[in-house]
């Protein structure tokens, strides 16, 4: 009975030393010491042990309790260390995985600090320079939306110094928070702050992985960011040079015609005709200006969001017949059609806006049509939709630019380059139209020549309909 | 001779309006600062003032507050398109029209003309309209198309009456809306939009190409009567 009794409490013994560590499975062996000399050694029911044999039967067993207590619970360390490193491993990984996903700085910093603070059990906060130098909060865990000038302080210097410092470190070590810089081979990024909620125990490595792969992530972010920025920069730049050679050139021609017509007048040699010729072409000049000048200040608005609609209700036939007798004189040499049915609803609209979207349309069609040739316009309800029709019997605009022709300084190719103009007109009508929730489409014509603008605007209805008579 | 007081901060458009209107047989007198124009209006009897609402040291607008405080002297104000709401503020606090920078001359002083004839103009209305086959017997209220009456509901004749009352000069539709259909009835711009609509099918040749009813953009509108 002895032999089995000793080998099952050495099962106890490793048992419970895996399971609960030295100190338990030593008072286990203690306990089974005594258990074998009250039950199995003589005199039994009593802890005397009278029997040399006994005396050593016990202490082989209490040496061999010991030695196997040991050995369990270093084994126990060694697999959860093997557990933990795995466990850290993988973290890193998806930790990796997930920066490199994320879109934007700001998502990163978000993403970053959380994931940190969690696997680390501790806050975290992340300065970044300013372009002055100045370290910001970028991110911080929930709950930290501030930190104390000192602790600025302290992130500065070790950003500088590019040296860890406070707890834990020797440096500043009676600070309640870690200061770690975010190096990269290249530059130092930033300063990673954190205050564990136990300590960083056996988690250094991980840290200082975490803490890298977190400074490049930045300086990735940041590279591409700069990118785009140069790459916006020169299509700003680019932009500017076009707006300043288109409007150049366009202002030029017609003071040009201006300044040569008024200089000729001033010279007193010419006959009545000729004179009224020269007045003629100051004033057709002087107004063409004036527009240039008109779709410039719009396309400033609509560009810079200042524009503001100043909507009001009214007749469709109204605000065409007021850009017809606007535009009476340049319109004279083509015939006007105009077809409205009786029963259109009311626009709600801008007037003034819609109406420079009519003096572009008509003045394109004036413009890229030949004189005596008919422009077309019509409205009519579709749905919950007003739609207007300009068309013309010009040049017309090959299908595959069409879609481009709304877009800012853009000219049709195929165009008459003779023709004034910058190539703003139906960009600001694109955008007037948006305004109003509506668009604006190019399309052939039914007898397939010329070009037809399709105006879409949505109806509403006016709040009060019923009308004191 | 009528004096027109130029309140205008730019030399060339004072030296433009001078020349015209000199021409024309104006008696002229220039400011170059709203202040100024204040002081001229008080110093000196004056017919007309022109006044640009972009002045230096102080808003058009404020200047027209401060002359109709106490003075009915005409005032046409000089503006820039796309300020259609300073417009509409100038003529709501008591301007008497406006004209559009840059102006053809003709219509400028065909505005001042209209201004200084309403200023002399007697107070009792005119018991009849005529021009342009269009006349309207206020005294029977009595609308006649080329020679065929014409059945006009109460308010298009209101709105008719008002705006031949007011004709060659701008009304915004706050103002119509207020003599038409009364005060509580100025932000209901449709009503006047459909009505002027009806009018218009009714007393013009073509309605899309309206010759007596005018719109002006943004702002309101001008009955236009051919002077005879």
């Amino acid at each position: 009975m002895k032999l089995p009794a000793t080998m099952l409490f050495v099962c106890l013994i490793f048992w419970t030393a895996m399971r609960y560590g030295l100190t338990v499975s030593m008072i286990v062996s203690v306990c089974c010491a005594m258990v074998f000399s009250f039950f199995f050694a003589p005199p039994i029911y009593s802890f005397a042990v009278t029997h040399a044999d006994d005396w050593w039967s016990i202490g082989i067993f209490l040496a061999a309790a010991i030695l196997t207590s040991r050995l369990a619970t270093r084994m126990k360390a060694q697999a959860a260390k093997a557990e933990k490193h795995r466990a850290g491993t993988e973290f890193l990984f998806r930790f990796s995985t997930l920066i490199v996903n994320v879109v934007g700085l700001s998502e990163l910093l978000k993403v970053g600090t959380e994931q940190i603070a969690e696997s680390l059990m501790a806050e975290v906060f992340l300065l970044l320079p300013d372009s002055a130098g100045k370290l910001n909060l970028a991110a911080s865990s929930p709950g930290i939306t501030v930190i104390t000038e000192a602790e600025s302080a302290s992130a500065t210097w070790v950003y500088h110094q590019n040296i860890p410092a406070g707890h834990g470190t020797e440096i500043l070590s009676e600070a309640e928070w870690l200061y770690l810089p975010l190096t990269t081979p290249r530059k130092n990024v930033g300063v990673l702050g954190l205050r564990f909620h136990g300590g960083l125990g056996t988690q250094g490595r991980l840290l200082e992985a975490l803490k890298d792969q977190m400074a490049l992530a930045i300086e990735r972010m940041q590279l591409a960011k700069s990118l785009e920025e140069s790459r916006l920069m020169k299509q700003t730049e680019r932009l500017e040079t076009t707006l300043l050679s288109s409007i150049s050139h366009d202002f030029r021609t017609p003071l040009a015609a201006i300044i040569g017509s008024a200089t000729g007048l001033l010279s007193d040699k010419y006959d009545a005709a000729a004179r009224r010729e020269l007045l003629m072409t100051i004033y057709e000049e002087a107004q063409r200006l004036n527009r240039f000048v008109g779709n410039l200040l719009d396309m400033t608005r609509l560009e810079s969001g200042t524009l503001e609609l100043n909507r009001d209700w009214f007749e469709l036939e109204d605000l065409i017949g007021t850009t017809i007798s606007r535009l009476s004189e340049r319109l004279s040499k083509h015939r006007f059609m105009v077809n409205l049915p009786p029963d259109l609803p009311l626009v709600y609209g801008d007037f003034v806006l819609l109406e420079h979207v009519l003096i572009n349309l008509f003045d394109n069609a004036v413009k890229y049509s030949p004189e005596g040739s008919a422009i077309w316009v019509s409205g009519r309800r579709q749905n919950h939709d007003l739609i207007i029709e300009v068309r013309d019997e010009g040049i017309g605009v090959p299908q595959e630019e069409r879609p481009l022709i709304f877009e800012k300084f853009r000219r049709s190719r195929s165009g008459n380059r003779q023709i004034a103009g910058i190539g703003l007109g139906l960009s600001i009508c694109k955008g007037i139209l948006e305004a109003h929730e509506g668009k604006i489409e190019a399309d052939s014509p039914d007898g397939g020549v010329g070009i037809l603008f399709r105006l879409t605007i949505p109806v509403k209805l006016p709040v009060k309909e019923m009308i004191p008579a | 001779m009528s004096r027109i007081l130029i309140v205008d901060d730019e030399p060339q458009i004072r030296r433009l309006l001078r020349t015209s209107l000199t021409a024309h047989h104006y008696d002229v007198i220039e400011s170059v600062s709203g202040k100024e124009a204040v002081a001229s209006v008080a110093d000196h009897p004056v017919d007309l003032v022109l006044l640009d609402l972009g002045l230096p040291d102080e808003d058009g607008i404020s200047v027209i507050k401060r002359i109709r405080e106490w003075s009915n002297v005409p005032i046409i104000v000089l503006s820039v398109r796309s300020d259609e709401r300073d417009k509409i503020k100038a003529l709501d606090l008591g301007a008497n029209d406006y004209v559009n920078k840059p102006f053809a001359m003709g219509e400028l002083l065909a505005r001042v003309r209209a201004a200084l004839r309403q200023q002399s103009q007697t107070e009792t209305e005119p018991s009849s309209f005529h021009a342009d086959g269009l006349c309207v017997d206020f005294s029977k209220r009595l609308v006649q198309k080329d020679g065929h009456d014409i059945k006009l509901s109460p308010k298009e004749y209101d709105l008719l009456r008002v705006l031949i009352l007011h004709a060659q000069k701008v009304l915004t539709h706050r103002q119509l809306l207020q003599e038409v259909w009364g005060a509580e009835y100025t932000n209901d711009t449709h009503y006047l939009r459909i009505y002027i609509g009806q009018l218009r099918r009714k007393i013009e040749a073509n309605p899309s190409q309206p010759h007596f009813i005018i719109t002006e953009s943004g702002v309101g509108y001008r009955f236009v009567a051919p002077s005879n």
